[in-house]
């Protein structure tokens, strides 16, 4: 099993968690179902279920619906074979990133939580 | 079962929720299956395709975990281009929470029919020999049987001596016949 994290920014908010709260109730689900693939099959067997963006070390898990999801995250990045960490709540329109910027802000992100594991992450929690 | 299947098993009994994620993991183990076949068999997108009679282009889409308009057409032409046979059934919830736990490589990997064990040289001659052990015991029950009927004629004798050791038995002929086939196939 692969442990799944959640960004906490500097005030200690689950910024990823309130994210995930305002999607509608059947995106949400959808999005948990692939989380849990991810975690139980970790990120090579279920194919294309995370692509590049690009920007190095950031990856988009991809789900589909009415609106296309495309959640920012990375390996690690503390442990790079056992984990996962969310990092930036995004949506896809036409190939296109909304926010374009997401992959670097999550990088951002990435190098804020590389810096202080205990207190900008948290394990992910779950959003019925 | 893991934590995450536990949790799951609460969670499944809001109905929407069960059905998301079957649809969701339904589409994530055919695309990941194909992959995986294709990939035991050192094949790439291109020969996979070249032996369904599709496109290179289509292979990438039908290994994407989102894809979800599979037609029971294309799924028969892939089965028969990795020689194997398809099984689609319908299954209860239970059953989800353990393919869904024990999901990984190993358990979507299948032989093909050239090497699926079921029909190794070794299984066709047991197979034979069991017909032939089911031959001789018919035989021996009818010779024990107390009838009119139960006279041993020329092919009891000849299957007595088979038994007794002192003729080549059916089960060699067949071995031989076995491996003859093998050395020519």
């Amino acid at each position: 099993m692969w442990v799944i994290y959640d960004h906490v920014d500097r005030h200690g908010v689950n910024v990823f968690a309130e994210w995930t709260r305002r999607l509608e109730r059947v995106q949400r689900k959808l999005l948990r179902a692939k989380l849990d693939m991810l975690a139980i099959a970790g990120p090579d067997l279920p194919t294309q279920l995370l692509a590049g963006t690009g920007v190095p070390h950031i990856y988009k898990l991809r789900v589909k619906g009415n609106v296309q999801l495309r959640p920012m995250l990375c390996r690690g990045p503390v442990d790079n074979n056992s984990e996962f960490t969310l990092l930036y709540g995004a949506i896809e329109v036409g190939d296109v990133l909304q926010p374009v910027d997401a992959a670097e802000r999550a990088a951002v992100i990435r190098e804020e939580i590389l810096a202080d594991p205990n207190n900008r992450r948290c394990e992910h929690e779950r959003i019925d | 079962m893991s934590e995450l299947t536990n949790r799951l098993r609460v969670e499944f009994r809001d109905e929407e929720t069960r059905h998301i994620y079957a649809d969701d993991f339904l589409n994530t183990y055919i695309a990941s299956q194909l992959k995986v076949l294709r990939e035991d068999r050192n094949w790439t997108q291109r020969q996979l395709a070249e032996r369904a009679g599709m496109r290179q282009e289509r292979i990438s889409v039908l290994e994407d975990v989102n894809y979800e308009a599979w037609s029971v057409r294309t799924l028969k032409r892939l089965a028969q281009a990795f020689d194997l046979r398809l099984s689609i059934k319908f299954e209860s919830f239970g059953s989800f929470l353990t393919e869904f736990d024990q999901f990984r490589r190993e358990i979507l990997t299948r032989p093909s029919f050239e090497d699926d064990p079921a029909f190794s040289n070794e299984e066709i001659e047991a197979a034979a020999g069991a017909n032939d052990f089911e031959v001789i015991s018919s035989q021996i029950i009818r010779l024990a049987t107390p009838e009119p009927s139960n006279v041993l004629n020329f092919q009891d004798f000849k299957q007595a001596q088979r038994w007794a050791g002192n003729e080549p038995s059916k089960r060699d002929e067949q071995r031989t016949s076995v491996a003859t086939l093998s050395a020519q196939a």
